[in-house]
């Protein structure tokens, strides 16, 4: 197998270069469209690019400039316009997880110094709360954009371009993202708009996209910005928002998806769904046959997947062709299950530090199990002790007002360290076997600290030791049990699901094994992490 | 209800032959995943004619969550 050449896009060097030029390009195309009350609402790039000026215009109004602005909100047109209105204007958006809790977030807008916080009315109720004593940011609910896109409109009526103009520079801070530390404290990555923009161009410079998609994954990661939105844009296409994910057939159905930018949990999901329905319909039995019957006149190049699996495709919108998963690893099994039904799915890596896409599969040049060739933005290599690290233009400035933590992310010539342990094979596409740091990785792409959830455990008093891993998408406690304590071995299942309540539903604990004797230690006495990697 | 979300959620997930209570932990001993969670609200929705907001979803750890929800709508 070899590769070919890459897919050509123009150079763009920041998000305000890649609006103007999907603006210049592709004028009334569609852009976004999305649901309202049941009624479709389709937005083109034209004035997407309109209400960008129109809602940045009046944020530079409110004084709103060279400064922190955070988002909190589910998916929405309102939320992406935020987040183009906030960038092209040269200010930093900080984008919360809508996971949070309060604390969290009131934390987070302090850390970043956001000035002013737009939300969603759904989280109209913690914006509330933290209005009391946050008395230095602004807030303003995304249910009042409309307004504020008027007043812009006036402005830019009247003469004012000063948004307009505004042209961003490549090494412009764009973002401040945060991430889980192995520490469990929150680190705020910085990205430039070179950083995002770059990386865009790469990853489509190695992956082709076609027709229409529906954003499923959340806007506040950077694998849901880059592969969900900006790639979209620049390949002209458009994007269905998927505002909750309890909508996803309806979307499917109304948007037609021919590609799809997930986590693997979402392939999983999907893939088990098939079978669900199909042995729900007594229909499990015939679908086996006709892959078995599909496979065989593949071996002998007859392509008969689009009209065998028609219906199970409908199921998706009817059009799906490609599947973009990255975030974790995906179990070879869904690969193969969907490239018999006719879907391929093609697997990619990255890290939020990275913007986020380090590398990923081609169309037709997909190494499976492996997660593709290095975007050409960036150079990986492999460290001696497995790690990979990565330079190139995506890679971060370094994490906000921590420079202890950006010194350690770096190698001395300037690497930076994934955490991850992999190689490259013959084709030169990465592999990822495991990870040095001990975060624990489901399939959704959640990063949980072990240590996080191991300090909770802990405060079981019979609990001597305690190490966490992820082991088949679940978190597993192995745990040593002080042997004094009666029915420990007993008790421990009951004080865990105990604890599973009270813990966040992502952090829950799927499996626990006991162990006999205590963990091997370091010669600092520290439980060696051999477990989970 | 239970019996009926016993029903809803053997639909949801397939018959995996775990006996289902209030107690029953929808994640760690169903083995739910957060979407799976997504479709059962969504069959809860559709058979006690109720809406769960989103953020709600991730409160619902037990089965006995699940009726207290539906009960209080």
């Amino acid at each position: 197998m070899k590769t070919y050449p890459l897919y050509e896009h123009p150079q763009i060097n920041t998000l305000k270069e890649l609006l103007l030029f999907c603006t210049e390009n592709y004028k009334r195309k569609i852009a976004f469209s999305y649901t309202k009350k049941k009624e479709l609402i389709s937005i083109s790039y034209e004035v997407f690019k309109s209400d960008v000026d129109c809602f940045g215009t009046y944020l530079f109004s409110e004084n709103f400039r060279n400064c922190n602005i955070a988002v909190l909100g589910e998916n929405s047109y309102n939320w992406i316009l935020t987040h183009f209105a906030v960038t092209c204007g040269n200010n930093v958006i900080v984008p919360i997880d809508k996971e949070l809790d309060r604390e969290s977030v009131k934390e987070l807008l302090v850390d970043s110094n956001s000035v002013l916080f737009v939300y969603s009315d759904t989280y109209s109720d913690i914006a509330e709360e933290l209005k009391e004593t946050l008395s230095q940011v602004t807030f303003l609910n995304m249910k009042k954009i409309p307004d504020c896109i008027s007043q812009g409109e006036e402005l830019i009526k009247n003469g004012n371009r000063e948004f307009i103009k505004i042209m961003p520079a490549k090494d412009s801070l764009a973002s401040i993202v945060y991430t889980s530390g192995t520490t469990g404290k929150s680190k705020g990555v910085m990205l430039t708009h070179g950083n995002f923009a770059t990386d865009t161009v790469a990853t489509c410079q190695n992956a082709l996209i076609e027709g229409a998609t529906v954003l499923l994954l959340p806007l506040h990661h950077t694998f849901g910005l880059v592969a969900g939105v900006y790639s979209v844009l620049l390949y002209g296409l458009t994007v269905h928002i998927n505002q909750s994910l309890k909508r996803i057939q309806d979307d499917f159905k109304i948007a037609k998806p021919q590609h799809l930018s997930v986590v693997p949990l979402i392939v999983e999901t999907l893939y088990n769904k098939i079978w669900t329905t199909a042995k729900t319909q007594n229909k499990d039995k015939l679908l086996k046959t006709l892959i078995t019957v599909s496979n065989v006149l593949l071996k002998l190049k007859i392509d008969l997947r689009k009209q065998l699996f028609k219906s199970v495709i409908e199921s998706f919108g009817g059009n799906l062709e490609l599947i973009i998963s990255g975030g974790a690893n995906i179990e070879r099994k869904y690969i193969d299950g969907f490239n018999s039904l006719g879907v391929t799915v093609i697997n990619g890596y990255g890290i939020t530090e990275c913007s986020p896409v380090v590398a990923v599969n081609r169309n037709k040049f997909n190494i499976i199990g492996s997660v593709g060739l290095p975007l050409i933005c960036n150079e990986v290599k492999i460290a001696d002790d497995g790690e990979i690290l990565v330079k190139g233009s995506n890679v971060m400035q370094g994490y906000w007002n921590n420079e202890e933590e950006t010194k350690k992310a770096f190698t001395s010539d300037g690497y930076f360290k994934t955490g991850d342990i992999g190689f490259i094979d013959e084709f030169g596409a990465l592999h990822i076997t495991g990870r040095i740091k001990n975060l624990i990785i489901l399939s959704n792409g959640e990063n949980i600290p072990a240590e996080a959830i191991e300090s909770e455990i802990y405060k079981i008093p019979y609990v001597k030791e305690v190490i966490c891993y992820g082991k088949n998408n679940l978190i597993v406690a192995e745990v040593f049990l002080n042997k004094e304590t009666e029915n420990a071995k007993e008790l421990i299942h009951s004080d865990i699901k105990d604890l599973n309540k009270n813990l966040p539903i992502t952090r829950n604990i799927g499996e626990i094994i006991i162990r006999e004797i205590e963990f091997p230690k370091t010669t600092t006495k520290k439980i060696k992490r051999t477990q989970g990697v | 209800m239970l019996e009926k979300l016993k029903n809803i959620l053997t639909e949801t997930i397939g018959d995996k032959g775990i006996e289902i209570t209030e107690n029953t932990v929808l994640m760690s001993d169903l083995g739910l995943n957060s979407l799976d969670l997504v479709n059962l609200a969504v069959s809860v929705e559709d058979e006690f004619d109720i809406e769960i907001p989103d953020r709600a979803i991730k409160d619902l750890k037990t089965v006995k969550d699940v009726i207290d929800f539906i009960e209080k709508q």
